[in-house]
Order: structure tokens, then C-alpha cells, then sequence
């Protein structure tokens, strides 16, 4: 089997193609969102109109309708949704966050590179493990999914 | 030679340092303006009668990881939302700080 050549030039090209992909790859994990929720009352039919959210204030009169919690690495706008998401699983129309913070974790990352490691005569490409440290910074919500008084049977 | 030196170890001290802050909006937004914006502390008493406006986040990495820069960036999200407070303020620090609160309306002299 003849393998065509490459000019070092494209395997370095490709290469950081590659590199970039797996970055942004890494960047985000797997989502980079997680979130549960856990029912505490309520009928379990999902509420599909509009919920509110609030972290400084509480509605006039609720009932608690499960435990919502977030993780995420991507924007805070991303761990809102997620956050209204599973308010709304459980039927609740209002969604207080009661804690919020932020964490700094130092992840390692490995991943595969190609390099060229031929002759001139005779190009070849190799790969090799890389690990490299990578800073990520998650934001983490934890709340209660609320019935408010207009939908309180 | 002084002159690269110093601008070599200028721009080495501004690549070192990072300010990012973001906003998740959870009410109604004003125009943003330039006023004062409060901060409270999160075991500070909190003001009453707010209107909640959105969670904000700065996060300062390097050399703008100290309170002054995180504050700042808080201030900056308060004020493009038209908040004139951010309540409830965290700060968590690691490799870098940051801080997260709500930004909200307190009423005219509260």
C-alpha cells in the first residue's frame, strides 16, 4: 500500500485543527450543564406555561414542589435554563434559588496529538498522549421548584 | 533598552490578568445608566422592597483577581441592567476570584 505524503507544513496544519477540536471539546465537557431534580409534592404533571425565577425575594404564598439543582460551566444564562427546566418538570410554575456559588477546579486534560516524526525522504506522522492542566470555572445553583398561589389548589 | 524592558514587563502584567462577568436576566430590565450601584454583602442586612432585575457574575483570574477588579465587574452588570444594587453578594475565591449576587431596583433613598 502506497501512503501519500504529507508536507510537514499539513501535518502541522492538521494537527492544530485537531488540537483546537479537542480543546473546544474539553472546554465545554460533556453539556457542560448538569442538573437534577428531586419531587417533594405536587401531582407530577409538567407545568408547560411560564415560570418565574428569584433569588432575593419570595413569592406571596407558594408550596414547595421538589429540590432543583445545577451545575455548569458555560454561561449563568445556560445554568438558568437548565434551572427553569426542571422547576418545570416537577409542575412548578416559580423557581427560587436559595444558594448560588462559584468553583475553580484545575482539570487534566489529555489528548492526542500527531506530529512528524519521518525524514525528509520518507515523511511519516506519529501521535503522542499531551496532558495539560486546564482551569475551569463552574457556577452552581441550588433551589426549591414552587407552586405560587394562582396555581395552589 | 529601559523602554522595552519596561513595555515587555507592561504588557506582560496586562496578558496576566482577566476580568469576565456575565448575566443570567430573571425580571424586568431598566436602561443602563452610570450612577452609583450599592453592593450588600451576603451577611449583611439586605435592603426591602426590591425588585430583582438579574444574577450577576464577575470573575477576576491573575493579577484581576482581587475584590476591587470582581466588585467593579459586578458594578458594570448592575448597570447595564439598570440596577442600582447588587444584594446578596458571594464571594468564592480558588485560583481566582469571584464574586455573584443579585442585581435588583431598591426603591429612591432606601
Amino acid at each position: 500500500m502506497v501512503r501519500p505524503r504529507m508536507t510537514a507544513q499539513a501535518v502541522w496544519a492538521r494537527m492544530r485543527v485537531i488540537l483546537g477540536a479537542v480543546l473546544a471539546l474539553s472546554a465545554v465537557g460533556c453539556g457542560g450543564t448538569r442538573s437534577s431534580v428531586a419531587r417533594l409534592a405536587g401531582d407530577g404533571a409538567e407545568y408547560a406555561g411560564p415560570v418565574t425565577v428569584a433569588a432575593a425575594t419570595l413569592p406571596a404564598s407558594y408550596e414547595v414542589v421538589g429540590a432543583v439543582e445545577v451545575e455548569s460551566i458555560k454561561s449563568l444564562d445556560d445554568a438558568l435554563s437548565a434551572f427553569v427546566e426542571r422547576v418545570r418538570e416537577v409542575g412548578g410554575d416559580h423557581g427560587q434559588i436559595d444558594r448560588y456559588w462559584t468553583t475553580f477546579e484545575t482539570r487534566t486534560v489529555t489528548s492526542t496529538e500527531s506530529y512528524p516524526c519521518g525524514t525528509t525522504k520518507s515523511p511519516q506522522t506519529c501521535t503522542r498522549s499531551v496532558t495539560r492542566q486546564q482551569l475551569v470555572i463552574a457556577s452552581h445553583y441550588i433551589g426549591r421548584a414552587m407552586r405560587t398561589a394562582a396555581r395552589i389548589q | 533598552m529601559r523602554f522595552v524592558a519596561v513595555l515587555c514587563l507592561g504588557l506582560s502584567l496586562a496578558g496576566c490578568g482577566r476580568l469576565i462577568s456575565d448575566r443570567a436576566v430573571t425580571g424586568r430590565t431598566y436602561p443602563a445608566h452610570n450612577s452609583a450601584v450599592r453592593l450588600f454583602l451576603e451577611n449583611d442586612p439586605q435592603p426591602s422592597n426590591c425588585e430583582e432585575i438579574a444574577i450577576v457574575r464577575a470573575v477576576g483570574t491573575g493579577s484581576e483577581a482581587t475584590l476591587e477588579s470582581v466588585f467593579d465587574g459586578l458594578r458594570k452588570e448592575a448597570q447595564s441592567v439598570g440596577a442600582n444594587a447588587v444584594v446578596r453578594v458571594r464571594i468564592d475565591h480558588g485560583a481566582g476570584v469571584a464574586g455573584i449576587g443579585v442585581a435588583v431596583r431598591m426603591p429612591d433613598g432606601a
